[in-house]
């Protein structure tokens, strides 16, 4: 008789568990399709298209949806301004566009706050990694036009003669632009001179890293606990995540699509702290001519699309736009002359050349998997 | 001695076998729900960041996105998703392929199309 009692008690019990865990499963299933964006308790996704290319933002915390959501879109709306405002060439009302359309050589020229704080930073790798990165290349961009080659157009892509690309080259060279820093009483104020006429300042190499630079001052105002952000190759890992697990950053497989990855870095949680990787490679912009791949990386020695014998390059760092500029010169420059760069910056690197070999950096060997057995790390 | 016989009285063997047919019986529920939970695997289509549509992975379907200065045909077919035909200048969504797991996105910079899908 108690024995029954017991029995049945326990089935009472068991099936009012049950119930409750059934109904709560539901429940949060159903919040996360009704919600009209991607919103799981504690951490909200969001897509944007900035400076040409495409972000997405994944923030963490206990914030509402609400909050998270307007952090989220004044992330996207501050970084459409710095592009459209400071630095895009393309955009007319721009500070670059203005300066590249009325320069005239020898003269200074007053630079905002932003600009000058971008600029400032990518001279300096222009001149450490001497001229792997340059911020003067628009003329040899625009000679080359990879990157306003319109596949449907059904033209064919013609490589310029040496000739055009000896005169764009010409009016080439971050030597010649001097940026001039006056401190008073505190307050930075940024000039610029530019020694000679026809040069064209192009800062598409460091402006996504700039944008997270940026992202990140709104996330620390904000008071944000944790985020992901990525805008086109460079990602940043901000804070903790809600459920305290590592960040994990794939690295793109090259020779596959953009959901294809080769590996990933693990990144620890860390309240505060930022850690940007950026990664550049050839497969993100390039034209075929005549069975000859052209990417849109070059090489100002060269004057040709730079052939370092890697394939891609992963820089790892705290400050945005110095992964994003290093990421550059290290592909320009290759293996071997990245490894003196890259301590200058206390960066490291994941290299992958065209024979599918992967070199890592030694502060960042532990942190990284390989997932694609066709590659093989070299050391 | 006496403290043994009067827990065998309490716990035998008829309640162990139930118990386990509990615990078992409640994985199963368990089970169940995130087996139902994981298969309603959904396509989300983003137009310039706007949650516009959503699909289920699993019904076989055919999608037009208009964009301002052309469009992206999208096809969900045996639990993958991908875009068949595009007028963008690039072609970088079509040459994409297929997708089907949960946090792969295929991009259409031009358009401003995403296409995502979720669990
Ligand atoms: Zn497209």
């Amino acid at each position: 008789m108690k024995r029954n009692i017991i029995s049945i008690t326990a089935l009472i019990f068991a099936t009012v568990c049950l119930l409750i865990i059934a109904i709560y499963v539901k429940k949060s299933s159903d919040t996360d399709e009704g919600g009209s964006n991607n919103y799981i308790a504690g951490e909200y996704t969001q897509y944007d298209f900035v400076m040409g290319t495409y972000m997405t933002q994944t923030i963490y915390g206990d914030d509402s949806q609400e909050n998270l959501n307007e952090t989220a879109e004044k992330i996207a709306s501050e970084i459409s301004a710095l592009d459209e405002d400071c630095l895009s060439w393309r955009s007319d009302t721009s500070t670059v566009a203005k300066l590249n359309n009325e320069y005239i050589a020898g003269e200074n020229y007053d630079l905002d706050l932003r600009t000058g704080n971008v600029i400032k930073k990518a001279l300096d790798i222009c001149k450490t990694s001497e001229g792997a990165l340059d911020i003067t290349m628009r003329p040899l961009i625009a000679c080359w036009g990879i990157e306003q080659y319109d596949l449907a157009s059904g033209e064919e892509f013609t490589v310029p003669s040496f000739e055009e690309l000896e005169e764009a080259k010409s009016h080439t060279g971050y030597e010649k632009v001097n940026l001039i820093t006056e401190e008073d009483a505190g307050n930075i104020k940024y000039y610029i001179n530019i020694s000679e006429s026809g040069l064209g300042i192009d800062l598409g190499a460091v402006g996504k890293g700039a944008a997270l630079d940026m992202a990140y001052e709104t996330l620390e105002e904000e008071g944000i606990s944790g985020a992901l952000i990525s805008v086109g190759g460079s990602i940043m890992a901000y804070g903790e995540k809600g459920d305290g697990s590592d960040f994990r950053i794939g690295i793109r497989n090259p020779e596959g699509d953009a959901n294809d990855v080769m590996g990933y870095v693990e990144i620890a949680g860390n309240d505060g702290q930022k850690v940007c990787v950026s990664t550049s490679g050839g497969y993100e912009k390039y034209v075929e001519a005549d069975g000859e791949v052209y990417h849109h990386i070059l090489d100002r020695e060269t004057m040709y699309p730079s052939d370092s014998g890697l394939i891609s390059v992963t820089v790892i760092c705290s400050d945005g736009l110095t992964s994003d500029g290093l990421s550059t010169a290290c592909f320009v420059l290759g293996y071997e002359k990245s490894l003196e760069l890259l301590p200058e910056y206390d960066a490291e690197a994941i290299f992958i050349d065209d024979n599918h070999n992967v070199y890592v950096t030694d502060g960042i060997y532990d942190n990284f998997v390989l997932t694609d057995d066709t590659y093989n790390i070299k050391n | 001695m006496s403290e043994e016989s009067s827990k065998k009285r309490l716990i035998n063997k008829f309640d162990i076998i139930l118990f386990i047919l509990l615990i078992i019986l409640g994985a199963c529920a368990f089970l169940i729900i995130k087996f139902t939970r994981a298969e309603g695997k959904t396509v989300n289509i983003y137009s310039d960041g706007e949650l516009t549509e959503s699909f289920s992975l699993d019904d076989d379907t055919e999608y037009v996105y208009i964009w301002e200065d052309g469009n992206n045909v999208i096809v969900i077919e045996n639990g993958y998703v991908y875009v068949s035909h595009a007028d963008c200048p690039d072609k970088v969504c079509v040459n994409q392929g297929e997708i089907k797991n949960d946090g792969e996105t295929i991009v259409c910079i031009p358009h401003r199309l995403v296409i995502e899908v979720d669990e």
